[in-house]
């Protein structure tokens, strides 16, 4: 029951919680140190490096605008632990504020916490909560902070590690919802796997809706009335509670909610778990009204075994329409071996309201096996967000479940990513990158973690393909990165962050991406994506090294570079192939970066290359969503140049004679290189 | 060309080629003695390096050998011939033709009264120069012993340097009737 008099005494300022927190923050705070590029003069010839630096928060014009952020559901009642984990993509550190509310919607607001910069933290959502007595063992979560879009990115985990069960919720901002209707299904491995669901008031306001279960069966159809008073979470048990009418409940089913509310207003998500073979699987609630499109991709489906057990991948799908809808789907895999291939999904058919689970026995046990990595793409032929569609790969015994979310493309926000990886123990991260199109695209990724940071440099991916990067593999093997860094073995978390570079004509949403986290000796796993506000943009162009010294002869390798930024500051170098020229070829040539030293003099040697980039600056502030620069700001192509110094200086080697006596004159002779001939 | 200061004047810069340079060097007498840098610039670039131009100051002479003792036949005499290099500061070879003037000191003898000799100014060509010390008369002299001190002076246009090598020299004829000459160096 919502009481308004019961929100001060619920107020908390404990010095207990804050030291658990300044704990917790000690070992997981990251402080990323960007590596500057390195300086190379062929020859040792001096030069002066370009400086690089991240941009200064006051580089970017600042933004303080509000954001709530709203998780569905927490837990640590019983053998539950719930963490939430807080992942700030700025450069500065950022404050973040979490309110609690246990499942009558009574308040406990949480002493803010501090993220660091490029880093995420975990925290004990238990030592959050300990103020507020056991009622809040159990609620809801929201998080403030001021600054530019998706900023944040938090991710609450409920863990039962001893069964294998983990539901994943990243939060979401309520506001950034379409519509009062949500829309989400079940599916069931077997009869002794509960559902239950959980829905959330986000607002201070009392919000009536109705929860419609759509079963297969017509007749167990029901619907439950909602009253929600604010912040209220409920759990509901679909084959019982409250409903018109009780259920057997089958394999699969849908569940519908609409609210009186604000779009946003009710948050919900279903868990589906049996403790017993160690199966759990959480299900988000769709909107349809953020759909664009009847095209769905998921990046990263498991294919082939994991810790012994065949992985058998499904889709399950809900037609929310009112018409047949018509499914064709296709995986999209690149083998161990380098080869690749497509293999399409069975045409599926979905009456109207109508709920399906199949399994995806289109591609081979022994075709599966030697997939590298796989991504999934389903069209449906009726309007645009009526279908929700659940993707996973669930082992044999059903304690392995990865699943994959199938994301509208044109509904994101941008195709950047920025994620926090983890490699302790048995756990371990993986990246999917999946393009969405059917032209080669390209990305670029860098890892940051404490002392350093990894660039996988400029990669590409074919039509349709889907990229596995697994962090600890990169680790562990001490694979080379583009500046021929390794990772440092004793580097256990950090922060992943990939966007699209893109090309003239070429979709800016083409690429999405995710991060799974993983523990096979556990048997759980967890999904992450969270994008930047927008697209990256051109901060500026220069070569390195920018200023050579050196003698006829020599020679140094010149390289054009643009650097980039995020939407929040973070800047990375990209190497440009450019075409180049000298002011002074008697003085040093150059060709493909490629300096030449000739003779005494000094030259200035450019390069310049096309560049299909967002310019900010150049946008106009026109077009563009409420964004931390001015708004997301379209590509563009123009004209690049950037310049170096070549100085060629006489060298000598020897004098002749190399003595003389005081009052005497010499006739000497000195050789060496780089003399100037007198012009005649 | 540069070289700095005001010890060595650079004159007559011909660019032979690319790689090669000529000049004249003129060398104060009051020169510092020692490494002078030398750099040359082209098209406004300094070269990356330098090369050195050492001043040599006469600083001392080297016995390189001293001969057996000679007889003079025809007469009475005894000589002994030695052999010098002159050395600059750091001790290499001045390979240039000088003369090397002999400066006689502490003269004694015994019996009293017998003539001094004259000093020599043996030439040094290219840095080497040859001495011989002894005695050459017409008949043998009742015993006697000459003793003396032998420095070395060098001169080098209107510059006069004093070597630093100073020989004790003692000849003579004892009651025997045998014939002796020493050299005893004693160049710091």
């Amino acid at each position: 029951m919502y009481r308004t008099s019961n929100f001060a005494p619920n107020r908390f300022r404990l010095a207990g919680v804050l030291v658990s927190v300044l704990l917790l923050t000690a070992f997981y705070i990251v402080a990323t140190v960007r590596r500057l590029p390195t300086i190379v003069n062929a020859a040792n010839h001096s030069g002066a490096g370009h400086s690089i630096s991240n941009l200064a928060s006051s580089a970017l014009p600042q933004s303080d605008k509000p954001h709530t952020m709203a998780a569905t559901y927490y837990s640590f009642q019983g053998n539950l632990k719930a963490s939430i984990n807080l992942n700030n993509k700025g450069l500065v550190p950022l404050e973040v504020t979490p309110t609690l509310f246990n499942l009558a919607g009574e308040r406990l607001e949480v002493p803010a916490v501090t993220v660091g910069a490029t880093t995420f933290q975990v925290f004990d959502l238990a030592e959050w909560a300990g103020p507020g007595g056991p009622t809040f063992q159990q609620g809801s979560l929201q998080l403030f902070y001021r600054g530019r879009d998706m900023l944040l990115g938090a991710q609450i985990k409920i863990v039962d590690s001893a069964s294998s069960v983990i539901f994943d919720e990243q939060l979401g901002e309520p506001e950034a919802m379409f519509t009062s209707r949500l829309e989400g299904l079940w599916w069931r491995p077997d009869h002794d796997s509960q559902v239950s669901i959980a829905i959330s008031n986000t607002t201070d306001s009392i919000v009536e809706g109705s929860l419609v279960r759509d079963n297969k069966d017509p007749k167990q159809n029901g619907s439950n009335e909602l009253i929600l008073q604010p912040h209220q979470t409920v759990l509901i048990d679909p084959a019982l509670d409250s409903f018109d009418r009780p259920a057997v409940m089958h394999e699969t089913g849908g569940l519908s909610i609409n609210h009186s509310g604000k779009p946003g207003a009710l948050i919900a998500r279903a868990m589906i778990q049996n403790p017993l073979i160690g199966f759990s699987s959480a299900v988000q609630f769709a909107d349809p009204g953020k759909a664009k499109s009847s095209r769905l991709h998921g990046a990263g489906l498991r294919l082939g075994e994991i810790a012994g057990e065949d992985l058998t991948p499904m889709l399950v799908a809900r037609n929310t329409g009112d018409e047949t809808a018509v499914l064709h789907g296709r995986i999209r895999y690149i083998k161990k071996d380098g080869g690749g291939g497509v293999t399409l999904l069975r045409e599926v058919k979905l009456r109207a309201g109508e709920v399906k689970a199949w399994q995806l026995n289109e591609i081979s046990k022994p075709q599966g096996a030697g997939v590298e990595s796989a991504g999934l793409e389903l069209d449906y032929s009726t309007q645009t967000g009526s279908v929700v569609v659940s993707a996973l790969s669930v082992s044999k015994s059903g304690n392995q479940v990865f699943q994959v979310p199938m994301l509208d493309v044109s509904a994101q926000k941008s195709s950047t990513g920025a994620y926090p990886f983890y490699m302790y123990g048995t756990s371990s991260t993986v990246v999917y990158i999946k393009n969405t199109t059917s032209v080669e695209q390209k990305y670029i990724a860098h890892l940051n973690y404490e002392g350093g940071n990894y660039r996988m440099g400029l990669k590409r991916l074919a039509p349709g393909e889907t990229v596995t990067i697994d962090i600890r593999a990169l680790r562990d093997k001490q694979i080379l990165d583009d500046e021929d860094q390794t990772i440092p073995l004793d580097v256990g978390h950090g922060q992943v962050r990939w966007t699209l570079i893109q090309s003239e004509g070429t979709d800016p949403l083409a690429l999405i991406g995710r991060a799974e986290q993983v523990d096979e000796v556990k048997g759980i796993s967890s999904t992450y994506a969270c994008q930047n506000c927008c697209g990256d943009f051109f901060q500026e162009s220069y070569v390195t090294p920018s200023s050579v010294t050196g003698t006829a002869g020599d020679s140094v390798t010149m390289s054009a570079f643009e650097l980039h930024s995020d939407c929040y500051g973070y800047t990375y170098p990209m190497e440009q192939s450019a075409s180049w020229s000298s002011s002074d070829a008697a003085a040093a040539t150059v060709s493909g970066g490629l300096v030449t030293l000739i003779d005494a003099g000094q030259t200035t040697i450019t390069a310049t290359w096309i560049s299909y980039t967002s310019v900010p600056s150049q946008c106009g502030g026109s077009g563009f969503n409420p964004g931390p620069i001015g708004g997301c700001c379209s590509a563009a192509s123009f004209f690049r140049s950037a310049s170096g110094t070549v100085a060629v200086k006489p060298h000598l080697s020897s004098i002749s004679p190399a003595r003389g006596l005081p009052g005497v004159e010499y006739g000497v002779t000195i050789k060496g290189k780089g003399f100037e001939l007198p012009h005649l | 060309m540069t070289v700095p200061g005001t010890d060595i004047s650079v004159k007559d810069v011909i660019v032979g080629s690319t790689t090669e340079l000529l000049a004249t060097f003129t060398v104060s007498a009051s020169a510092t003695g020692g490494n002078h840098a030398v750099t040359v610039k082209a098209k406004g670039q300094t070269s990356d390096n330098s090369v050195t131009f050492f001043v040599q100051i006469p600083t001392k002479i080297r016995r390189d050998s001293i001969s057996a003792l000679q007889n003079e036949t025809g007469g009475c005499g005894a000589t002994k011939t030695l052999n010098y290099s002159l050395l600059d500061q750091a001790g290499v070879v001045i390979s240039e033709d000088l003369t090397v003037d002999e400066v006689l000191s502490d003269f004694t003898s015994d019996p009293s009264g017998l003539q001094q000799p004259d000093p020599k100014h043996p030439p040094a060509n290219a840095g080497h120069l040859v001495d011989e010390v002894g005695y050459r008369i017409p008949t043998c002299p009742p015993p006697f012993t000459i003793s003396l001190t032998q420095k070395f002076t060098v001169t080098v246009g209107q510059t006069t340097y004093n070597l630093t090598t100073t020989n004790s020299v003692s000849y003579g004829r004892d009651a025997s009737g045998n014939k002796f000459v020493t050299v005893t160096n004693t160049t710091p």
